[in-house]
């Protein structure tokens, strides 16, 4: 007979798995929330913790993302009224909006995410390298503008021309793999 | 309904000025009207956002080990990490999941990260009383350890050349060589000028330096205070988003500001608190001996360079390197006008071989020099600088400049271990000399794995973060053992066994291998006096 997939050691498997696999989607959802780095990654501790502890009330079969972002949505509105807005940018009705967007989009999202890497390897070794430096632990846009040997401006304008680069890579990606 | 071109580009241009935290407060409130009105500026802004999101996830695998997998050689190769499955941005769940899973229902709270790489060390103490891990003297820091400190004062040295002296009772965690969080207690900070952009921030204030000595103190109830004592700061309070003074404040000499509850406010007792934090602070401090061979260049003829040596590989003439040229030119350009003295200078012809010094192969070690490439260096004249062949076991070492603009910058210092190879970021093929050091040290990834960090000009240019691993020599946990002729050949210029083929093209100078991992400090002082630190260099610091 299989173990009872409902022990507490599968459960607890069980959990390590649907975190491990859907962190990076739930981190995604905090963020569009919560458009700041380390703000994001603090509720997404939080976040866990949360999940951690009320794992014994999520359905097996049901959507994981989905009951993980209803938490975390709650993590972020909490925050507010606990730091006063502090990095939530937007008000409740935007905010619960765009948190309804971004939570119907996951499968998109996901798809978007891995034809990124595609586009990455396909930009200049340059400006790959300015947004990597932007984007990696302990960058930023100053560490990307020094290291590429740009101004601050420009490395500003240089990023921003890079998402979109990126952005419409991707649109192009999706649609190209969609086609029939 | 659609969107305009127009309103797309503007969005765009909204969603970028958010994430690089350019955005203004009307454009902020713009943002905020075309989100409610539209669905599909809604899903354009979420494209938009989550687009960074991943963007912070790919980077932050580059900065990261892949995890291990049994189908994996044993090394890992730069050129394509986009698809692993596990980054830093993992580390928030992960620590969460470890408390779950170890029965400890307490959060954490601030973002810390997983330890991965060694990123600081305990360069100083002076009654030093710990809550949580004691540190000896010298000890290594993690990036996402956390100190504890009781009472005393503790000196952390980061790579990056920032140097914090935490007073306790505190509670600090290094993040990176970069950054670290206070989460109470007072520190205070040296920047030097190769570390400018070192970061400390807590859940009230983010404090970048700007090439200082600055002070940092917050209170058990988060309130945050910040001195400056020298050169300036920017302070961004963490709580500026939404708050009308919104913009950052620069911070400069004899300036502070105290951070408390979205509220910006001057310090009372300022000049009194000021005078606290400049006494100086007399610790303790462990400069470990150093092993090492130094070819200084300084020969003006002939097919010898003379070799110094110390510690406990030291021995007389036995490192010296011989200098052989393929060409018919013998040896009349080997040597120029060095930085220090003279220098070695290689045509793409010569090549000088040495004896590789003795240290326990697993042993960490700093390898440094200076070099001058000519602009017009051809890309069949880039390599090796040097190259480095064990007589038994371990990879390949060889360092040069980078080649293959497609792998990394073009001209920037390249170290090759075995088949994995990082690339640092500064151009070294201008005419100028550079000081280089590349610091081989342990990796916290396990006993076969080093980490490597590149230093240029004495400033922390890339780390591997890649845990290059070793061959395994013979068998898994083999110590290779110190062979009594050395570890095997050292090839300056060219590759000693290579035939008819162009090496280096370039100077070098003062090269130093060392027995150890070298501290950002520690090279600095090699650039700028060509010596390394004895025990008492940095003290009364």
């Amino acid at each position: 007979m299989n173990a009872d997939s409902n022990s507490p050691a599968e459960r607890q498997k069980q959990l390590v798995r649907l975190l491990t696999q859907n962190q990076r989607r739930i981190f995604s959802y905090l963020y569009t929330l919560v458009p700041d780095r380390h703000a994001a990654e603090d509720l997404l501790q939080e976040t866990c913790m949360v999940i951690c502890e009320k794992f014994d009330e999520f359905q097996p079969g049901t959507d994981f993302v989905a009951w993980a972002c209803q938490i975390a949505y709650w993590e972020v509105r909490a925050a507010r009224q606990k730091f006063a807005r502090a990095k939530v940018v937007f008000d409740d009705a935007v905010l619960e909006a765009v948190a309804k967007t971004a939570v119907e989009m996951t499968p998109e999202l996901s798809e978007r995410h891995e034809a990124l890497a595609k586009c990455l390897e396909k930009l200049h070794p340059r400006d790959r390298e300015l947004i990597i430096t932007r984007y990696e632990p302990g960058g930023g846009v100053e560490a990307a503008a020094q290291r590429t040997g740009r101004t601050i401006v420009a490395a500003y304008k240089a990023l921003a021309r890079i998402r979109k680069l990126l952005q419409d890579c991707v649109s192009l990606q999706l649609k190209t793999e969609t086609a029939p | 309904m659609n969107l305009s071109d127009k309103i797309r580009v503007e969005l765009n241009e909204l969603c970028s000025g958010l994430v690089d935290g350019t955005l203004t407060e009307p454009q902020r409130r713009r943002l905020e009207q075309l989100l409610a009105a539209s669905p599909e500026a809604r899903r354009v802004y979420v494209r938009a956002l989550s687009l960074s999101a991943s963007l912070f996830d790919y980077a932050s695998e580059m900065q990261t080990e892949a995890p291990e997998r049994s189908q994996r050689p044993n090394y890992l190769v730069a050129v394509r990490p986009w698809r692993w499955a596990i980054g830093a941005l993992g580390a928030a769940a992960a620590i969460a999941l470890a408390f779950w899973l170890g029965g400890l229902a307490k959060s954490g709270s601030g973002g810390e990260i997983q330890p991965q790489e060694i990123v600081a060390h305990l360069s100083g103490a002076k009654n030093c009383q710990w809550t949580g891990a004691a540190f000896p003297p010298g000890a290594q820091l993690q990036s996402g350890q956390r100190i504890e400190l009781a009472a005393g004062f503790a000196e952390i040295s980061f790579d990056s050349g920032a140097l914090l002296v935490l007073e306790g009772p505190a509670s600090l965690v290094v993040n990176s060589a970069w950054e670290a969080v206070l989460r109470r207690g007072v520190l205070k900070a040296s920047v030097p000028q190769e570390a400018i952009g070192f970061r400390v921030s807590n859940a009230e204030v983010d404090v970048v330096d700007l090439g200082t000595e600055f002070s940092m103190v917050a209170e058990e109830n988060g309130a945050t205070e910040v001195f400056v004592l020298r050169g300036a700061v920017e302070a961004h309070p963490r709580s500026a988003v939404n708050s009308p003074a919104r913009s950052s404040l620069v911070l400069r000499e004899k300036q502070a500001r105290r951070f408390e509850r979205n509220q910006v406010a001057e310090v009372r007792n300022r000049e009194q608190k000021l005078q606290r934090f400049v006494r100086k602070i007399s610790l303790d401090r462990v400069v470990q001996p150093s092993a090492f061979v130094h070819w200084p260049f300084n020969e003006a003829s002939g097919d010898r360079a003379a070799a110094d040596s110390a510690g406990t590989i030291a021995d007389n003439n036995r490192f010296d390197a011989r200098l052989a040229s393929s060409s018919s030119s013998e040896l009349t350009s080997a040597h120029v006008d060095g930085r220090w003295d003279r220098a070695l200078n290689c045509d793409g012809q010569l090549a000088a071989t040495a004896l590789v010094p003795p240290f326990a192969q697993r042993t960490p070690r700093t390898v440094a020099f200076w070099i001058k490439v000519p602009p017009d260096a051809s890309v069949a004249e880039s390599e090796p600088i040097l190259a480095w062949a064990p007589a038994s076991g371990g990879d390949h070492l060889e360092f040069a400049w980078n080649r293959a603009p497609n792998q990394g910058a073009f001209g920037a210092l390249r170290t090759s271990a075995g088949p994995a190879f990082i690339i640092g970021t500064t151009p070294l093929r201008d005419g100028q000399w550079h000081h280089v050091a590349i610091v081989f040290s342990h990796s916290v990834r396990g006993p076969l794995k080093i980490q490597i960090k590149q230093y240029v000009d004495g400033r922390l240019d890339r780390v591997s973060a890649k845990h290059f691993a070793k061959r395994k020599a013979k068998e898994v946990g083999a110590e290779t053992t110190v062979a009594s002729n050395g570890e095997g050949t050292l090839s300056i210029g060219r590759r000693s066994n290579e035939r008819g083929k162009a090496g280096f093209r370039g100077a070098i100078d003062e090269l130093f291998i060392v027995g150890r991992a070298l501290s950002q400090r520690e090279i600095r002082m090699l650039m700028m006096q060509n010596r390394l630190p004895t025990p008492d260099t940095f003290a009364g610091n």
